[in-house]
């Protein structure tokens, strides 16, 4: 196992855990969005890594060369892209659920929130 | 045929949205999914074949067909339900909004659930999860913005975790991202002696995922919050037809796409019986759990919990008994978990009353929907003549034909568990002290006969599929020779 030749790989693990554990531990909503957000952005930079192949082209057809072998795979490209819609859409969903969230019990911790409901008598 | 199914329920779900008024909403609902489910069986007669959605392979083999039927009756059934109830829990300006994101949540499980290709799969699995989200947050009370948050973020890290696997395995295959493809190259091109940690990997991620995805035991912490506090159709949708979708594509991905050789010879044995084992666990603590409850939904909920774990349970088996009987549990849960929800619903709506401990004499205010209620509480414990018991005697003779006897206790003990907590509701509701001393008429709370009729078809499943399981098996079993030539 060489750990320099496989930099990009160390480094998409380590943020993925990052992001997990703030996704998880954090008590602050708006910090637990920034973990999803920093977990998926190291699946990305693992599939983009990883649809890079040394020497080939991207997938647009240049200088009249119709060999599929001299180009790199479009689909991790496109798998990219569509992750990165749906992050997007992902944050801005959830972001507005916080507000939401935030107008009801005005404060955006949620241990916070789940003491109240139980002390309250609700689960 | 398949793409017909996908494409018309997310037309009806724009269709839903766009129109203003509550009453046309329900009816493009009502008829979307009757369309949805007359198209699904036509679908099952053709038999299996191969297509594609915007260049990306869509396979639909026997199995396919068996989910898509599911979602197509169970849907149809649900939305039925939903026509009359639905006005109970949400207001009427979000009611086109609601049968929408319903629309668009069967649409995209169909998808989930028929993609070869796993760049659609995922791309399915992220807009199932915004429609479930959905679902649950139309309720708009305080509760449920807390549960579809929980429930949002909880279920994208299943998704990122699946994707990381999915992105491992196009590695490890050398850029094959269709199932069929992954299982040629790992049982016919030395993947899994090769790259073996990689391939590992990359299942224990997206076992990772799925568990959080379908709430497997530990990871199901946001179940109880999303089907106890959402509306009571979603909640019935989300348990019968959501959770099985995802359980399904981890099914594809296990067997077909690894095989029933390679799970017996190497290591994904091991991995396997992690997922049994959780699947034992989930069984077990998920029944304690729901005894615990005193709420009628989130005892419902934690049920769930324990019927996930049964299917689990039968997948970590990796054989085919052990697969077929998870595959007849996803129909036996679906049946009946719906209808259970749905008579919850209908007693909350009807008494204003969530709480177990005053359900004495119901028997009497509401005799069908308690017999309703009886029937599926029945089918859960696995009473013969219910097709609970077809679903738990399945898994006996897989864990019989697997060797593993052990499996047999924990199997009892969680029947017996599921008793304890489903026949007190019952035993109350008819012949406790408050049904003697009940003076109102019989039948008095109960609902007009032809809300119910969507509720009484359901149990007529449930004892239709407990009476004469046969075909079912049947077509299951060839479903299961398909997936293992998949990649063969």
């Amino acid at each position: 196992m060489n750990f320099l030749n496989n930099y990009y790989e160390i480094a998409a693990v380590i943020l993925f855990t990052i992001g997990l554990f703030t996704l998880l531990l954090q008590r602050n909503l708006i910090k637990k969005i920034i973990g999803l957000n920093i977990m998926d952005t190291s699946v990305f930079l693992f599939l983009a890594a990883k649809g890079y192949v040394t020497g080939r082209m991207s997938p647009i057809i240049r200088d009249g060369v119709t060999d599929a072998s001299q180009y790199i795979n479009p689909i991790p490209s496109g798998l990219v892209l569509t992750g990165i819609v749906v992050t997007v859409s992902v944050t801005a969903f959830s972001l507005a659920l916080t507000l939401r969230w935030y107008q009801q019990y005005k404060t955006l911790d949620v241990d916070r929130v789940v003491l109240k409901n139980v002390l309250r008598g609700e689960k | 045929m398949g793409i017909a199914i996908i494409l018309l329920l997310l037309v009806g779900a724009v269709a839903a949205v766009a129109c203003k008024n509550d009453k046309t909403a329900r009816l493009i609902g009502f008829g979307t999914t009757f369309i949805n489910a007359i198209l699904a069986i036509v679908m099952t007669m053709s038999g299996p074949h191969e297509t594609s959605l915007f260049g990306l392979s869509i396979n639909i083999g026997y199995i396919e067909c068996f989910m898509a039927l599911l979602f197509g009756i169970v849907g149809f059934l649900i939305v039925w339900a939903s026509m009359s109830m639905i006005s109970h829990d949400v207001e009427e300006s979000k009611i086109p909004l609601f049968y929408g994101l319903v629309l668009a949540l069967l649409g995209t499980l169909n998808a989930v659930v028929f993609f070869d290709n796993l760049l659609g799969v995922f791309v399915s699995i992220e807009l199932s999860s915004f429609a479930a989200a959905g679902i649950v947050i139309v309720k708009n009370q305080t509760e449920n913005v807390h549960a579809g948050l929980k429930y949002l973020s909880l279920s994208i890290l299943g998704s990122s975790l699946v994707l990381m696997g999915m992105v491992l395995l196009y590695v490890a295959t050398g850029g094959h991202l269709s199932i069929a493809e992954i299982g040629n190259a790992i049982q016919n091109g030395g993947v899994m002696a090769e790259k073996q940690a990689y391939v590992l990997w990359a299942y224990g991620l997206i076992s990772g995922g799925v568990a959080f995805k379908a709430a497997l035991f530990p990871c199901h912490i946001w179940l109880p919050d999303a089907h106890g506090t959402a509306p009571s159709p979603s909640s019935a949708i989300l348990s019968s037809l959501v959770l099985k979708a995802y359980i399904v594509f981890y099914i594809k991905m296990v067997f077909g796409g690894v095989g029933f050789d390679l799970i017996a010879s190497t290591p994904m044995r091991a991995l396997l019986n992690v997922v049994m084992v959780v699947g034992v666990i989930a069984m077990i603590a998920g029944s304690c759990l729901a005894i615990m409850q005193t709420d009628i939904k989130r005892m419902i909920a934690y049920s769930s919990v324990a019927q996930m774990g049964y299917i689990f349970m039968g997948i970590g088996l990796g054989t085919e008994l052990g697969l077929f009987a998870a595959l007849f549990h996803i129909l036996a849960h679906a049946v009946t978990k719906s209808g259970l929800f749905l008579v919850a619903g209908s007693i909350i709506e009807q008494t204003h009353n969530r709480d177990l401990s005053k359900m004495g004499g119901l028997g009497i205010l509401m005799p069908v929907t308690m017999a309703l209620f009886t029937i599926g509480g029945l089918s859960m414990i696995g009473i013969p003549l219910f097709v609970g018991f077809n679903g738990k005697w399945n898994f006996a003779s897989a864990i019989v034909g697997s060797g593993n006897y052990w499996l047999l206790i924990p199997l009892s003990i969680s029947a017996l568990l599921n008793a304890l907590y489903y026949l007190p509701v019952v035993i109350r509701a008819f012949f406790g002290q408050e049904a003697k001393e009940c003076t109102e008429p019989l039948g008095s709370k109960e609902r007009p006969i032809k809300d119910i009729i969507p509720l009484i078809l359901l149990a007529c499943l449930v004892i239709a599929f407990g009476v004469a399981a046969g075909p079912v098996s049947d077509f299951l079993h060839k479903g299961i020779e398909l997936l293992a030539a998949i990649g063969g």
